[in-house]
């Protein structure tokens, strides 16, 4: 009895690992989503209407969903922070707490327009935003087209993992 | 309105706390330059404070508080040469960014000068009474830069204002009234952030004053506002650069402007022992 409820214990362990993976990888494409959207927006009202940061983030705050929206309205909130740190340090430390699940290679593009919005004339700044947006896309699409293998790799290895363990233990 | 704290409020804490720990809440100016010390103005002299020199993202973090982290946003400001902050005006230098001739911006930031504006009440009463004495008259206030025109012209208004006369102050670059920073008497009405072309046609046809009032009248643009302005019978109340009336009448803007007789009185303000003079002179 004991035996079969180890067994049944390290299979739905197994299964658990694997499909936590597939769930991780899942949000690292709906963060990168969310993102690639909250930058799409930046570009649209920075380019027609120039809006001052503070009062764009606030708007994109409550028109993006996800962890994108998370992260505007969490950098407007700490706007007043100005003066004391820097734009960008803000933008690194929201993005950081808000866009956690991102690769770290996604973060770091998304972190380099912290150094750049707001502070250059708004060419520059838009040109930014295109270059940031069209390198992400062309991640999420790999990670898109990765993912129903990444899927079936990962739940396999967890589910032979598990049936290893059985095997030996039992 | 406390400039001197608003000021500090705009710099990076360790430059904050030097500037508070020199005491020097007089400053009319604090000067940042990249690659040196931070200095004051101090009755039209600059001192050094000493401490470590500036560098250009010091620089950076005091526009990005001025502006909110959106230089594209004060663009237009910039192009005049500076940006406001809660009636502050802070003076800039640097490498431009032009496109097609026209000023962009600026790519880099090399000095800026946080001018601290100040209320000085008490500072008409040697000149109010020959001033107002057969009624308001058209004046221009003149003096070399940093002698305190806007200062005395505010309160100037402020005076006039509180005597009952409808005051329209024209406040293109928001350093008149700070956005509510500064007492402008009782009967002002403040047209603010907006061209002397715009806004004189706006306060004659919407807020019927007795007198206008207007800093810094430099542009031959400006001669056309002074002339509508004295159409409509209304008094004026300028100030302009200028070292005294000699050295306005050889400019040519300000010799037809006499010559009209667009103005009754010349003000002047001149540093005499480290003292401000104020001189009125009638010039037709």
């Amino acid at each position: 009895m004991i035996r079969l409820l180890g067994a049944i214990m390290i299979a739905g362990a197994s299964l658990a690992i694997g499909l936590g993976y597939v769930a991780g990888e899942a949000q690292k494409l709906k963060e990168l989503r969310s993102l690639i959207q909250l930058l799409k927006e930046i570009r649209g009202e920075l380019g027609t209407r120039s809006t001052p940061l503070p009062q764009l983030m606030e708007l994109m705050g409550r028109r993006c969903s996800g962890s994108g929206g998370r992260f505007a309205m969490a950098l407007y909130e700490r706007m007043d922070e100005l003066g004391e740190k820097e734009f960008s340090q803000l933008w690194r430390e929201c993005s950081q707490q808000h866009l956690a699940s991102l690769e770290a290679e996604d973060r770091d593009l998304a972190l380099s327009l912290g150094l750049c919005l707001g502070r250059y004339e708004l060419d520059r700044q838009l040109s930014e935003l295109d270059i940031c947006i069209e390198l992400l896309e062309n991640r999420l699409a790999g990670y898109s087209s990765r993912l129903p293998e990444k899927r079936r790799v990962g739940l396999g290895l967890a589910c032979s993992l598990g049936a290893l363990l059985l095997i030996v233990l039992i | 309105m406390d400039s001197f704290m608003t000021a500090c409020e705009l710099l990076p804490p360790g430059l904050r706390q030097r500037i508070r720990e020199s005491g020097c809440t007089g400053a009319e100016e604090i000067r940042l330059r990249c690659g040196q010390a931070v200095s004051l103005v101090l009755e039209g002299r600059e001192r050094e404070l000493g401490g470590d020199k500036l560098s250009s993202r010091e620089l950076m973090q005091v526009l990005e508080k001025a502006t909110g982290a959106s230089l594209h946003s004060a663009a237009p400001a910039m192009t005049k040469g500076y940006i406001s902050y809660k009636g502050l005006r802070i003076g800039l230098c640097g490498s431009a960014a032009i496109s097609g001739g026209q000023l962009l911006g600026f790519r880099d930031f090399s000095s800026l000068a946080i001018r601290l504006p100040r209320e000085c009440r008490g500072i008409c009463s040697g000149f109010i009474d020959e001033l107002t004495e057969g009624g308001l008259e058209n004046t221009l206030i003149v003096s070399p830069p940093g002698l305190g025109k806007t200062t005395l012209l505010r309160e100037l208004i402020r005076v006039i204002s509180d005597r009952g006369v409808r005051v329209a102050v024209l406040d293109e670059r928001g350093e008149l009234y700070a956005d509510g920073g500064f007492d402008l008497g009782r009967c002002s009405d403040v047209l603010s952030g907006i061209s002397k072309e715009l806004g004189a046609g706006m306060l004659l046809r919407g807020m019927n004053p007795q007198v206008i009032a207007m800093d810094e009248i430099s542009r031959k643009e400006d001669q056309g506002v002074i002339q509508q302005i004295m159409g409509c019978g209304v008094t004026l109340f300028a100030s302009a650069h200028g070292r005294d009336r000699q050295d306005m009448q050889r400019r040519p803007v300000y010799r037809e402007l006499f010559e009209s007789g667009a103005f009754k009185y010349i003000l002047t303000i001149r540093m005499e022992h480290s003292r401000r003079r104020y001189v009125l002179e009638t010039i037709q």
